[in-house]
């Protein structure tokens, strides 16, 4: 357990160190862009004197270190992400970027749970019926989600379910209304519009957890304790209910981390094809129109949220199989 | 079937292995995977028509017919025209070629020289490089790509155009550019002895880095041709910014394994014989590396080939008129009307991109497979 502790605490000193060089990266990143907010934000017809004002008050005449200082200052002690410049003119990026996630989050969290039951449910399956014609058909199909990218499968399920079939509502988002302080966001779990994005985004999880519980419930079934529960007459459902899926999806807590950059790099190409307005669609309104602020926002969010994902993954794994000892990670 | 196809592969040739080599066994046994065949022979098509595609495409990509526009498949165009009659068959082609310059490039950069040259550092090296290299892959590996990537490409564009424009500009109008070229190679060639002096002459090592170093800007220098074609800025950035966070896993692998091999008996004797860090490097540890850079390539190709689509789809990698599959399958798939009433214009191009990344990743489970030991 020394080591765990030891283990934790150094990720955790760690993690604030890479948020630093990331932000720090990001943020000259952003002052390097080609379009000047000072054109923008002071309108085309400013005098050299209005500009000169604008210029002081964002400090674009400081170095480079010292804007960062002072946007890292604002951002820590008063959660100020900056204002839009050009999408949301003089709007604060948090009250903009605040009501997307909360959209982008619902087909994220659906397509999650989607993906890690049908998977484990996969997976189970294959590797119950390893040997037969069975396994490499309900691995292979998934594993062909896996490879197709979404911003090729989604416009092919619109093609079908929307403009074919018509069983799904056209592209958009819907659904009851919530008021969460800066706008309203529509709660689109309890809608049609769910179905598509949360499908689309699970599909290329599904192989992933599928896969790794196959593997891990047949290293599973040639444990001892498998053929003495087999042994002692144990119907064939409590075998595997009790004693092999228990052990065997305890390694699921890795991917999670993983299943997260696919959520999240799909999200991108789902919002924009479907119309959601969740933080992917404001990050490719934000590209084209430079609105680098909020880049920079949500890639500083992004990054967080990342970096203590893996972290959480990384101490929940160690407490969960005690075999992993992080102290002696560096010859792993 | 497999000894004929063998032929070209063996790399052998001293004759000192009377029995096959490792790599020809390597490839009978991928060869005796059907899927992977058909995914090799997909890949080999998709490649050999994009760097043939001026030859190849029956059209010009750019040449317009504005009184055929949005026509479904016929003979004349067999996958249609699209919004500005342009042949969609020729986009495809050429998108291609994007796609090929893009992964090539990235592997050549990114795979290649950064993770296995990073990768075989760390490991042999330890000690403080080995934090630095791994501390700041972690920090890239603990990054969501895509966003950064749309960062990158998004705020660099314009500033890699200028750099790839004066580049350009300085190349071909010779003399100061001359100078430049012939000042970076004499910095090349006084960095290079003086490490070699520092390092108390024991190896060519650094002669050697430095060689190859020269090799490679005059490589650069001598492809002007090719960079000066419009676009390239956007090739460069695109695969600037993906090899940036392309290599970690690799490299992560790779230093794993030198750690293990580092201590194994042939490596010692080699060291105690007077063999110097490069030597070792080159000729004891690369070779057993390989299959591992080879498995990490391949599975990263799919990666990579999708990065390059997906940002280009978001409109910040390759821009028009330069094709490429992202803004295919953009003006193609993200407008319902274009979907209902012109499917073609989303159905090849996705068709090919969808075929094109199954067989990288079904190529890259086989080569997984067939190379990696413990799989076998």
């Amino acid at each position: 357990m020394q080591g765990l502790l030891a283990y934790t605490f150094q990720r955790l000193l760690w993690a604030p160190v890479i948020l630093l060089f990331v932000s720090f990266f990001a943020f000259s990143l952003t002052r390097l862009g080609p379009v000047d907010a000072v054109d923008v934000l002071a309108g085309p017809r400013a005098d050299d004197a209005a500009k000169e004002r604008v210029r002081q008050e964002l400090h674009l005449d400081d170095s480079i270190f010292e804007q960062y200082g002072i946007y890292i200052k604002n951002l820590l002690w008063e959660g100020d992400f900056g204002k839009s410049v050009t999408i949301y003119r003089g709007v604060d990026v948090w009250d903009i970027i605040w009501p997307r996630i909360l959209v982008s989050m619902q087909p994220g969290m659906i397509a999650l749970v989607f993906a890690f039951s049908v998977g484990t449910l996969v997976g189970i399956f294959a590797a119950l019926r390893q040997g037969t014609w069975m396994d490499p058909l309900a691995i292979g199909s998934f594993l062909f989600f896996q490879s197709i990218p979404v911003l090729v499968s989604l416009p092919f399920l619109v093609l079908i379910f929307v403009v074919r079939l018509g069983w799904l509502p056209a592209v958009g988002w819907g659904g009851p209304e919530v008021d969460i302080g800066p706008q309203e966001i529509a709660l689109g779990i309890f809608s049609k519009h769910i179905i598509l994005p949360a499908l689309v985004l699970s599909l290329p999880g599904v192989a992933g957890v599928a896969r790794l519980v196959r593997a891990t419930t047949l290293s599973v079934l040639g444990e001892d304790y498998v053929r003495t529960a087999r042994a002692k007459g144990l119907p064939e459902v409590q075998v595997v209910g009790r004693h092999v899926v228990r052990n065997s999806l305890l390694p699921l807590v890795t991917v999670i981390g993983l299943s997260l950059t696919t959520l999240l790099e799909g999200a991108f190409f789902v919002e924009l094809i479907l119309g959601i307005p969740g933080i992917g669609q404001l990050g490719f309104q934000a590209a084209q129109s430079r609105d680098y602020d909020i880049i920079l926002a949500l890639v500083l969010i992004i990054a967080t949220a990342f970096i203590t994902a893996n972290i959480i993954t990384d101490i929940a794994y160690t407490f969960i199989d005690p075999r992993i000892r992080f102290g002696s990670r560096e010859s792993n | 079937m497999g000894s004929a196809l063998a032929e070209p592969q063996v790399e052998d040739e001293e004759g000192r292995r009377p029995s096959i080599g490792p790599w020809r066994l390597a490839l009978r046994r991928l060869l005796r995977k059907k899927l992977a065949v058909v995914a090799l022979f997909l890949i080999g098509v998709f490649y050999f028509v994009g760097f043939f595609a001026p030859l190849v495409s029956p059209q010009d990509f750019r040449s317009q017919d504005l009184e055929n526009t949005l026509l479904g498949p016929s003979f004349d165009h067999p996958f249609g025209t699209d919004r500005l009659g342009r042949d969609q068959l020729s986009r495809v082609i050429w998108s291609a070629r994007t796609t090929i310059i893009v992964t090539v490039a990235t592997v050549v950069a990114g795979s290649l020289l950064l993770s296995v040259g990073l990768g075989m550092l760390s490991g042999y090296l330890g000690g403080k490089v080995d934090t630095v290299i791994m501390r700041t892959g972690e920090a890239f590996g603990s990054l969501p790509a895509l966003p950064m990537l749309i960062l990158i490409n998004a705020t660099m564009r314009d500033r890699v155009r200028g750099w790839v424009d004066g580049l350009e500009r300085n190349m071909s109008t010779g003399e100061p550019a001359f100078l430049v070229l012939f000042g970076i190679l004499a910095l090349i060639a006084i960095i290079g002895v003086a490490a070699w002096l520092l390092e108390s002459r024991r190896n060519g090592g650094w002669i050697a880095i430095s060689i190859v170093a020269s090799l490679f800007i005059l490589a650069l220098w001598g492809m002007q041709a090719v960079f000066a074609t419009p676009g390239a800025s956007d090739y460069f950035l695109i695969f600037g910014a993906l090899s940036l966070f392309f290599w970690v896993g690799s490299a992560r692998v790779i230093r794993s394994q030198i750690l293990a091999l580092r201590e194994t008996e042939y490596v010692v004797a080699a060291r105690s014989m007077g063999a110097g860090t490069w030597r070792i490097l080159a000729n004891h540890l690369l070779p057993n590396v390989s299959p591992i850079i080879i498995v990490g390539i391949s599975a990263s190709l799919g990666a990579i080939a999708g990065s390059e689509i997906a940002l280009t789809f978001l409109g910040v990698g390759v821009h028009d008129p330069t094709p490429s599959f992202g803004a295919l399958i953009f003006d193609g798939g993200t407008s319902q009307p274009v979907i209902r009433n012109h499917p073609h214009l989303l159905i090849f191009p996705a068709v090919v991109v969808g075929l094109l990344i199954f067989s990288f990743n079904l190529l890259g489970d086989a080569l997984n497979d067939v190379l990696t030991p413990k799989a076998r």
